[in-house]
């Protein structure tokens, strides 16, 4: 299963493998470690096939752990703990049969856990014997769904050999970017840089204390770049290339990270739980359109809205219908815009808000209002109005001492030459929190 | 809160709205007052304009007064004189809905 990912490893032996807390551990160390975890799991009697929790974010052992868990055939779950107040019903769900929890030290502790593997679409890893991979969606636009992978499947684009990069792992270990990041860095013989500090500072820190090249990253993580000037502080001149993804960028972010960064390529990725991380290429720098899909991925639209049908699709969810139609095309509920080969996302549909038969984006709303002085995060969402159907509602973040009243003046007048009158907000309220969860993906709902 | 007061908030709303969308040369000869139309063909605000109004004089009210209160929905919109007529049957609306907030303790 993994026999081409340790050929790479002994090829580089004496390179950096994984960076953490300071510390370089090479591939010599990590095909050691991974020895060192073949025996552990032989010592607990952990079946092939034995679904395996493993709780922890990136760092030495949990990538040894995570590798030799695949060879062994195992399910794999892995849950950090931005989702620390769901695992017990995550677990269960899962019906997790062995625990892995490694520790802030990277000390691991190993526990049987009382459930047992009993879902469908277990068996069908069973009877093929191959690993599986359960990834949690992060419910931003709902109920989390568990969706199971066949890890054959995930693993096969990898086969083809890339360029190794310095990498932060910044998206999470439980996150199908993440799992993303750690596998295309790896079977390309880069390196792992783990951060325990996911703040702009702590990221820019890392990027200037060990050279790195390739961040992946959100456009939310992106906008508390721009609004922190953290990298006037820190060198960052080693950083080649950004990727962004799990949500929409908002074209004001993408046009002022790169005047920021001109010679940084700003990728777009295109990714889901449910069917891996699409490759993408934008037409310009700073456009948001891209030509998605790659080896292994078909893409249609119908009616407006985007379908994808993808070899590293899931296998299902465990807790919810399948959402494949019966020729496996997956409707990814997103709206775009064609132009030739070229595709730009404009939103979901379940976000689209409808004022008196007029659609606004929320994207587009708050990619204006986001470039006001003052405002340090705006979320933008429909609320429902008997007059009109919908309203569009802001919620804002405001840095300065502005009433309501003083700010909404302000907002209107800004965006009067900017947007057409009816996707101007209607409903205004000042907050005081962040409104992007763990995964740094901007949450509408309230 | 009397009616007067009531007036005075939504006479307030009426002309931050006329500032913020430039309506200042669709104003009636005679100004803004309670007799002003904010509904049907002799209004001079549209539908949106009014939604952000009544916005405007909700979160008012409860900024300011401390009232509470929902002044657009379904049972607004299913009386058959509607409360948005004027800036008079909406202050006399919410005037009734002040008092069924009192009532309620």
């Amino acid at each position: 299963m993994i026999d081409f990912l340790l050929e790479i490893f002994r090829n580089n032996r004496s390179k950096d493998a994984i960076i953490w807390n300071e510390k370089v551990f090479s591939y010599e160390w990590l095909l050691q470690r991974i020895g060192y975890w073949r025996r552990i799991v032989a010592s607990h009697d952990i079946a092939p096939s034995a679904v395996t929790v493993i709780e922890a974010d990136f760092s030495p052992n949990s990538v040894a752990l995570f590798l030799t868990l695949v060879e062994h055939g195992c399910i794999l779950v892995p849950l950090t703990s931005s989702v620390e107040s769901q695992k017990p019903d995550f677990i269960a769900m899962a019906q997790g049969e062995v625990s892995f929890v490694i520790n802030d030290d990277d000390s691991v502790d190993v526990k049987k856990l009382p459930f047992s593997a009993e879902h469908d679409l277990y068996q069908i890893l069973k009877k093929r014997r191959h690993p599986g991979l359960v990834l949690f969606s992060s419910g931003s636009t709902g109920k989390s769904k568990a969706a199971l992978h066949d890890f054959v499947n995930l693993l096969d684009k990898f086969r083809v050999p890339r360029h190794g990069l310095r990498t932060i792992t910044f998206l999470l270990y439980d996150h199908i970017g993440g799992v993303n990041t750690l596998l295309y860095t790896l079977s390309n013989a880069g390196c792992v840089i783990s951060v325990f500090d996911r703040s702009p500072e702590g990221v820019f820190r890392a990027i200037e204390r060990h050279r790195v090249e390739l961040l992946p990253t959100s456009p939310t993580f992106i906008n508390m770049i721009i609004l922190s000037e953290v990298y006037q502080k820190y060198d960052s001149s080693s950083l080649k290339t950004i990727t962004y993804g799990t949500e929409p960028m908002p074209e004001s972010t993408l046009k002022r990270i790169h005047r920021i960064f001109p010679d940084v390529r700003l990728q777009q990725t295109y990714g889901l739980s449910e069917l891996g991380i699409l490759r993408s290429k934008s037409k310009d720098p700073d456009s948001l359109w891209v030509r998605v899909g790659g080896e292994g991925y078909e893409t249609k639209i119908v009616d407006g809205i985007l379908w994808i049908r993808a070899k590293s699709a899931m296998l299902g969810y465990l807790n919810a219908p399948t959402p494949f139609d019966e020729d496996g095309w997956f409707n990814t509920g997103d709206v775009v815009e064609q132009e030739g080969e070229y595709l730009r996302i404009l939103g979901r549909e379940s976000e689209i808000i409808n004022v008196g038969g007029e659609k606004v984006y929320p994207i587009e709303v708050e990619s204006v209002i986001q470039t006001m002085e003052g405002v340090d995060d705006v979320s933008v969402s429909g609320e429902p109005n008997p007059i009109v159907g919908q309203i569009v509602k802001a919620r804002i973040k405001l840095n300065t001492d502005e009433s309501l009243s003083e700010y909404r003046k302000r907002m209107r007048a800004f965006c009067r030459d900017k947007l057409a009158n009816f996707k101007v907000p209607q409903k205004v309220e000042i907050v005081a929190t962040d409104m992007h969860g763990q995964r740094f993906k901007k949450m509408r709902r309230e | 809160m009397d009616k007067q007061d009531i007036v005075k908030v939504i006479l307030g709303s009426l002309q931050d709205i006329i500032e913020e969308h430039d309506l200042a040369e669709e104003i009636p000869e005679n100004g803004i007052n309670a007799d002003t139309f904010l509904l049907g063909r002799r209004s001079f605000v549209d539908s949106l304009n009014l939604v952000s109004m009544i916005v405007d004089v909700e979160q008012k009210l409860n900024a300011q007064h401390g009232i509470g209160i929902t002044i657009a929905d379904e049972r607004a919109m299913s009386r058959e004189k509607s409360p948005f007529r004027t800036v008079e049957t909406l202050a006399e609306y919410i005037e009734e809905l002040i008092h069924e907030l009192d009532a309620r303790g």
